[in-house]
């Protein structure tokens, strides 16, 4: 076997002596589903270190009382930017990047459906990211609108708007090929035998991801190309002297918000219902009930969007109605939070940083889901809506969640894409660092949520300051404790030690138990045979 | 060399390597089923006309074009699609004759060729295939760029000139 | 390693929960409410945080017990089950129970929260980039009507003064006018916005309405207690938006009489004679304390506004051409961009204002508007 493999490194070198583009234009032009995985995440990651220096100067400016650092403009700016870029350009092309690499080997496909549309998709990212940051260049500086973009703020900003605006476009139509085409490649490049219920989990995550974001993408792109004809031709959606409804704004971008928070979540689940059975050495418990919980969220997810506008004015009735069926959705993530625990009961449990990382995941996605309880019973709401006790709640959900998720699964799946394993005393300090800082920076933020201090402010009462600092130390020190992770990946692929051809004893999706490590460019030349 | 490959388990059974016999065979969709294909799209573009529409009724009629939009592309990946999921290759090393058999767009087509006399060149596009008196085809349609190489290096390594 | 910090995190994170719950004055838990529904809220919060927490000690109990028994290092073989339909059915059901439990005191909370009916005062509270104006619509004190601006002074918030701040107990929670109301009387508020939207957040009388321009939203509140409440906008608004605190001030009836007496004749001192002969000195003077309320967030104490933001006045071609345009300009505000609608404020203070700008900075155009100017171009 072992020499096989050597033979089969060989023949690599090989492919790309023939035919194969090299040096830039293998990338630009590549259509294989691995090399455009790598982009995908690759892209993320640069994006998160932006996003990550844009949320450092916010946290930076809140170490103290009074403005030292930047005018309340450009915070106003960076928080705009650092929500967008963290959602758009940093956690959902991560998962893209995973579902890229891991759909074809998990269900046995040669490539993506449609490859050539996928390298599209890709590419289609670089320009959008550019405009957000080119945006913060336009005169008058970056649009200080959050990222929710709310009308009239939205309609009054300065030309950085509307460059936002073509941004998000660009990245819907990215979103909804790149769906289009994990659907596609999901539904019919399954190889004989693999059936939709034998599926590993995460291929289904992403099926129903994908399902929800191409259901509620051109939600989004009407919301922005209103607010633009808003701006520029003369209409009235969202303008009430005109007989537009600014809350009408709300509705729809929620609409499209509350299920693309799901979008980032679900895949994240997928990934942790990968590791946990693996490093539990036993079957995921309940395979069938994480199936169904799944599409109950998704399903759930277009019907409480509201839930986000409980001080916005709507009638009562309304009101009870959002907080009911946003309550709701604790039932079936309940089931997901059971299930993984089950999954660990009398396992055969080790570890390694994947495991680390899926057990922070599921302690602080647990708490996250909690204050999500805590903030969906209206009378509550109105007193934390729009303070720090929101902000902390969708940080645990979308760092200690997604975030940690995405590092669980790129420590799991590291060995298999490089052939390399990664340093695995650093990658524990890497989990233990983002750990505590994780929760220096954000643990305390719940507390000034509670005592009424509002989010989006550069400036805050002194009754905040204690806090505000340790959430500062802390960011810094998540943040900075990033730097170890890039450190950590470079040295796996430059020279880390040879992966043996199984590192983890209880993996068993196809891209294990069927390939050999590391995975061959292509996957699937012909379909695996399976039981 | 070939033998590294057909070594894994997985492609033990359908590429064999010992003797004259040689079989590849590959849909291009494997698990495509008409009716799954038709209730996800269909449904998606249900649930995004009807979320159009009833942003529509509360006046804010602009995302009516961009359902539309979408509702084209998906109409148009699965036109796309449907057109090349009953579409297969085959291609046989089977005693003297190699034969390659395929169905691209729902047309099917066959050749056969002698071994002693073909030979694997790189075609038009760039991809492999099968060349003997004046004749080309191409093969290795639905196995991606790797998969390409594998079957063009299997095949070379059994076709006439280039025994060793 | 790895065991003992989740243990010191969990220990950790089980102390916070205490502490929450011990030392709410130390800012560990909502502000201390001062009306009834502010505590049946506080309460609410609190059985909330309690279940939640004791299912998180639950959940988690069996997870760390799975990590500290069930590991492979202490030689723990894995058992292979991967279904129990009995236990996935309980584990289903019973949080459909708890939420059914919780939604109960939180529907009557809700319902009671949105009951803006017979109210004994109403005050209309309006939003504007970034200050908030009251208008005391029903009850006693009806017709008056002021605004309320942040009196932080700036020196302590851009870091001159930071003796200032640190000596400053109300820092950026200070305003120069209060809303006063009386004590025990349902006071609904009104809450709407003249440019984008803002949100009145008051924590310890548990309001927080949002303030839609072109539309009224209610809220209401009966404070149990005097005293003074603070709060700020909770929605982003713009460039200050964490520099237009609420401050309500309860007081006892008799002293709430004495104040709606005194603002009635301060209004009327204050009250201008639309037909009074104003001179140039006048206008200006006037014009430089309308400018300072309304207009120097944005176009500055210089006139130099805020380079690529917002435009400066000195030496504009605005302050300095066609004065009809300028003040077609304040009264109708200029659509996509933070120049907003002025209509709200007088004839008088509009052509002070117009008139200020004209006669400052560089601009020298010598011209005066007077307030018929402005009526006729309303």
């Amino acid at each position: 076997m072992e020499a096989a493999h050597a033979h089969h490194g060989h023949q690599g070198h090989d492919d790309h002596a023939h035919g194969h583009p090299t040096g830039i234009m293998r990338w630009i032009k590549s259509t294989n589903h691995k090399d455009i995985g790598t982009m995908y995440l690759w892209f993320s990651f640069t994006m998160f270190i932006v996003g990550g220096i844009m949320a450092l100067i916010i946290r930076s400016e809140l170490f103290q009382p009074g403005l030292q650092i930047v005018q309340p403009d450009f915070f106003n700016s960076m928080i705009t930017y650092h929500g967008l870029i963290m959602v758009f350009g940093a956690i959902m092309p991560a998962f893209v990047g995973f579902a890229n690499w891991l759909i074809p080997m998990q269900i046995g496909a040669p490539d993506m459906a449609f490859p050539r549309m996928n390298n599209l998709s890709f590419w289609l990212l670089p320009p959008a990211a550019l405009l957000l940051i080119g945006a913060q260049f336009m005169p008058g500086g970056g649009a200080g609108v959050g990222w929710t973009m709310y009308a009239p703020l939205s309609t009054q900003a300065g030309p950085a708007m509307d460059l936002t605006i073509f941004a998000i476009h660009i990245l819907g139509i990215s979103s909804i090929m790149g769906s289009i085409n994990i659907i596609t490649t999901v539904l019919n490049m399954r190889a004989p035998g693999m059936t939709l219920m034998k599926m590993p989990l995460f291929c289904w995550t992403w099926l129903i991801t994908a399902y929800l974001l191409v259901a509620v993408m051109p939600v989004l792109a009407g919301a922005v190309t209103m607010t633009l004809t808003d701006r520029h031709f003369g209409t009235h959606f969202f303008n009430a002297a005109g007989g537009g409804d600014p809350v009408l704004y709300q509705h729809i971008f929620w609409f499209f918000g509350h299920p693309e928070v799901y979008i980032i979540a679900i895949p994240a689940f997928g990934v942790v219902s990968q590791v946990i059975p693996a490093f539990s050495r036993k079957p995921l418990f309940g395979y069938a009930s994480m199936v169904y919980a799944t599409a109950s969220i998704a399903i759930l997810s277009f019907m409480v969007w509201a839930h986000h506008m409980y001080t916005a004015g709507m009638p009562v009735e309304a009101q009870l109605y959002f907080m009911y069926a946003t309550a709701l959705i604790a039932v079936p993530t309940g089931v997901k939070v059971f299930n993984w625990v089950a999954t660990m009961w009398r396992g055969s449990l080790t570890f390694e940083t994947p495991m680390l990382f899926a057990l922070g995941f599921l302690f602080l996605f647990t708490l996250g889901g909690f204050t999500g309880l805590v903030l969906a019973i209206v009378p509550v709401d109105v007193q934390l809506h729009d303070t720090y006790y929101v902000v902390a709640h969708f940080h645990y959900v979308m760092v200690a969640g997604a975030l940690f998720s995405a590092f669980a699964g790129i420590y799991f799946w590291l060995p298999k894409w490089t052939g390399r394993m990664y340093n695995e005393t650093l990658g524990k300090l890497h989990f233990w660092l983002s750990l505590i800082f994780f929760n220096v920076a954000f643990f305390v933020q719940h507390f000034l949520g509670l005592a009424g201090m509002p989010r989006r402010i550069p400036d805050y009462a002194l009754q905040f300051a204690e806090f505000n600092a340790i959430s500062t130390i802390g960011a810094w020190g998540f943040g900075l404790s990033q730097l170890l992770f890039l450190y950590i990946v470079i040295q796996c692929i430059r020279g880390g030690e040879k992966a043996p051809e199984k590192p983890w004893e209880g993996a068993d999706s196809l891209e294990w138990t069927h390939l050999p490590t590391p995975a061959p460019w292509h996957s699937f030349e012909t379909p695996p045979v399976l039981k | 060399m070939v033998g590294t490959v057909i070594a894994h388990p997985v492609f033990g059974p359908i590429l064999e390597q010992e003797g004259a016999g040689f079989t590849y065979f590959r849909r291009h969709a494997g698990s495509f089923e008409l009716r799954t294909f038709t209730l996800v799209f269909g449904s998606l573009a249900l649930l995004s006309l009807v979320i159009a529409g009833g942003f529509a009724a509360a006046g804010a009629w602009l995302i009516v074009p961009f359902a539309g939009l979408e509702i084209a592309a998906l109409l148009t990946a699965a036109a796309v699609f449907l057109r090349r999921a009953g579409d297969f290759e085959r291609v046989a090393v089977l005693g003297d004759r190699v034969v390659v058999e395929f169905r691209e767009r729902g047309l099917a087509e066959k050749f056969e060729f002698h071994r002693g006399w073909a030979r694997v060149v790189t075609g038009k596009s760039g991809m492999p295939a099968l060349r003997s008196h004046g004749r080309t085809v191409e093969i290795g349609r639905y196995c991606g760029d790797e998969g390409r190489q594998m079957l063009a290096r299997a095949l070379h390594s059994r076709l006439g000139g280039h025994r060793t | 390693m790895g065991i003992k910090g989740i243990k010191g995190f969990g220990a950790a994170l089980a102390l916070f929960f205490w502490s929450a719950a011990a030392w709410a004055e130390y800012k560990l838990n909502l502000q201390t409410p001062h009306t009834r529904l502010g505590e049946e809220i506080y309460n609410l919060h609190t059985i909330i945080t309690v279940i939640c927490f004791v299912i998180f000690i639950g959940v988690f109990g069996f997870m760390f017990y799975a990590v500290f028994k069930h590991r492979k290092s202490v030689g723990h073989k894995a058992a292979q089950f991967h279904e129990n339909t009995a236990v996935e059915v309980t584990w289903t059901l019973i949080p459909f129970v708890i939420l059914i439990a919780l939604a109960v005191p939180a529907t009557g909370t809700l319902i009671a929260m949105r009951d803006t009916t017979e109210p004994d005062m109403t005050i209309k509270a309006t939003g504007y980039q970034w200050k908030w104006g009251y208008d005391y619509l029903k009850g006693e004190g009806e017709g008056i009507s002021f605004y309320s601006t942040l009196s932080t002074p700036r020196a302590q918030i851009d870091g001159s003064d930071v003796a200032g701040r640190k000596a400053n107990p109300n820092y950026l929670l200070e305003t120069d006018t209060h809303v006063v109301v009386p004590v025990g009387k349902k006071i609904r508020v009104l809450v709407t916005a003249a440019d984008v939207i803002h949100a009145w957040y008051v924590p310890s009388l548990a309001v927080k309405q949002d303030a839609v321009p072109g539309f009224i939203r209610d809220a209401w509140f009966r404070a149990e207690k005097t005293g003074i409440f603070r709060g700020q906008c909770a929605e982003l608004c713009g460039k200050d938006h964490g520099f237009m605190p609420i401050v309500v001030e309860v007081v006892e009836p008799a002293q709430y009489t004495a104040w709606v007496n005194s603002q009635q004749k301060k209004a009327a001192a204050e009250k201008v004679d639309p037909d009074k002969a104003w001179t140039m000195e006048d206008l200006k003077a006037h014009g430089e304390k309308i400018y300072a309320q309304n207009c120097v967030a944005c176009h500055q104490a210089t006139g130099m506004g805020v380079p690529g933001a917002f435009p400066a006045l000195s030496g504009s071609k605005m302050a300095t051409g066609p004065k009809e345009d300028q003040v077609k300009l304040v009264l109708n505000g200029k659509q996509g961009t933070a120049m907003n609608a002025f209509k709200h404020l007088s004839d008088v203070d509009l052509a002070a204002v117009v008139t200020y700008t004209r006669n400052s900075w560089n601009n020298k155009t010598g011209d005066m508007v007077a307030p018929a100017d402005v009526k006729a171009l309303r």
